[in-house]
């Protein structure tokens, strides 16, 4: 005791220390998951802080269409070209009313449930993330409450966007498909018989490779998930944007961009 | 200060923290508003033991509510402190330009050693990919600092000029 007195900057230091690395390893070791203990701080802050996030949102919202507003003109008109083109592909596409029916008709005969009826999709805000931008690990404003669980799958504009780590009443953590050592089984969106893994992130992009090294997988060619695994199917996943082949592991291994651009997200769909 | 006013103290700087992230949103132009007010207030006090508590409280609360592994910003911070208390005997501390060095090297250390501690958890990005992101935040911090320096400077200068002259009086 005489010790701690007598020099307080060494005692208040090692303790500091001791309980840091205590907490930081005790995190690790739950995989990042939290306590009742941390559960109810989150709750605190989050509480205390939400009322000034609307009129933040509404700020930032207001100083980046300022300075979005020429990108916005370009982007409207893209879209516009976009939406023309893909009117045209979905008349050559359409199936007639009758081909429907019959198609319902077979699947009711051969008693077919389909597994996406059961889900349920709530849209969340952002309220916070970690300042670095590096862990990809966000906070949203739904949680227990909401029906939220530890391990639902997360999208925003149809693209996969990663899966809730932390769950509080009125909150939840979300951990992107960037941050952590997340394996997203996938298909080819053009040609769904050929499958593969995404077994790791760097820098914002999403490395992995197809089951089948024969497969036609061209740059640009999109990925949807599979269904086998965390991620319900059909979500997309990103782009290819480069491939080769591991001869020594006879594999095609590829880079993938995300479909999601997670440095502009406000908004995500949690799917319950 | 004592020792319920300094966690009262970080405690409240989380809170900061937590609505500047709220004002900012996406943009990369967030301060970090946690690791600018310790770097004035250690430069400008000489109380490093209170700003070490002060830190440590608001750092680890930041990183409960905000980050997946709890403890990363505060050992991050601790080291920085560190190395800048160690530094603080060749920066002066009675003008703007020891407050452009000590933020500036503050925000450098503070970033590397936050990466360095998220690549042994398991973080994917280089260390230039992510250098991208402060070298955004690094103005912001630095025009944050002089305005804090600002106001708590004057204080502290008046205090220590009357301790240094205390026998002239």
């Amino acid at each position: 005791m005489r010790f701690f007195k007598e020099h307080k900057l060494i005692s208040a230091l090692l303790i500091i220390i001791v309980v840091t690395l205590a907490l930081l390893i005790s995190s690790v070791a739950s995989g990042g998951r939290g306590n009742f203990v941390t559960e109810g701080i989150n709750t605190v802050i989050k509480t205390v802080t939400s009322p000034f996030y609307k009129a933040g949102n509404k700020t930032s919202s207001f100083i980046s269409d300022i300075g979005g507003y020429k990108s916005t003109i370009k982007e409207n008109e893209q879209l516009k070209k976009e939406n023309r083109q893909l009117k045209l592909e979905l008349k050559e596409q359409k199936l007639s009313q009758d081909k429907l029916d019959d198609l319902s008709k077979l699947s009711q005969a051969l008693n077919y449930v389909d597994s996406d009826k059961g889900q349920k999709h709530i849209t969340a805000d952002i309220t916070s993330n970690d300042a670095t931008l590096w862990m990809h690990v966000f906070s949203i404003n739904i949680g227990s409450k909401d029906g939220v669980k530890v391990g639902s799958a997360v999208v925003a504009n149809g693209g996969l966007v990663g899966k809730v780590k932390e769950v509080g009443p009125n909150w939840s953590k979300v951990s992107s498909i960037l941050d952590q050592d997340n394996n997203i089984s996938f298909r080819l969106s053009g040609d769904t018989e050929q499958l593969g893994i995404i077994n790791s992130a760097k820098d914002g992009k999403l490395s992995g490779f197809l089951i089948n090294n024969q497969a036609n997988a061209a740059i640009g060619d999109k990925l949807i998930t599979s269904g086998m695994g965390l991620y319900p199917a059909g979500i997309d996943v990103g782009t290819i944007t480069k491939t080769h082949i591991d001869r020594s592991r006879q594999l095609k291994l590829m880079i993938v961009k995300p479909s999601v651009n997670f440095n502009v997200l406000k908004r995500v769909t949690v799917i319950i | 200060m004592k020792l319920r006013y300094q966690i009262l103290t970080g405690i409240l700087l989380a809170l900061i923290q937590g609505v500047c992230l709220n004002f900012f949103g996406d943009s990369k132009f967030l301060p970090n508003v946690i690791l600018v007010i310790t770097i004035i207030g250690i430069f400008i006090e000489n109380d490093i033991q209170k700003w070490i508590v002060i830190a440590w409280i608001a750092a680890i609360l930041r990183d409960i509510s905000l980050s997946v592994y709890i403890g990363c910003g505060a050992i991050s911070l601790l080291l920085t402190i560190w190395v800048l208390y160690l530094l603080s005997r060749w920066i002066s501390n009675e003008n703007i330009i020891g407050v452009f060095i000590e933020i500036i090297t503050g925000t450098v250390f503070y970033y590397s050693f936050y990466w360095i501690i998220s690549v042994l958890l398991g973080s994917t990005y280089s260390y230039f990919y992510a250098f991208n992101d402060w070298v955004y935040q690094m103005p912001i911090n630095i025009l944050l600092g002089l305005a804090f320096y600002f106001f708590m400077g004057k204080r502290a200068k008046e205090k220590r000029k009357k301790e240094r002259f205390r026998y002239y009086s």
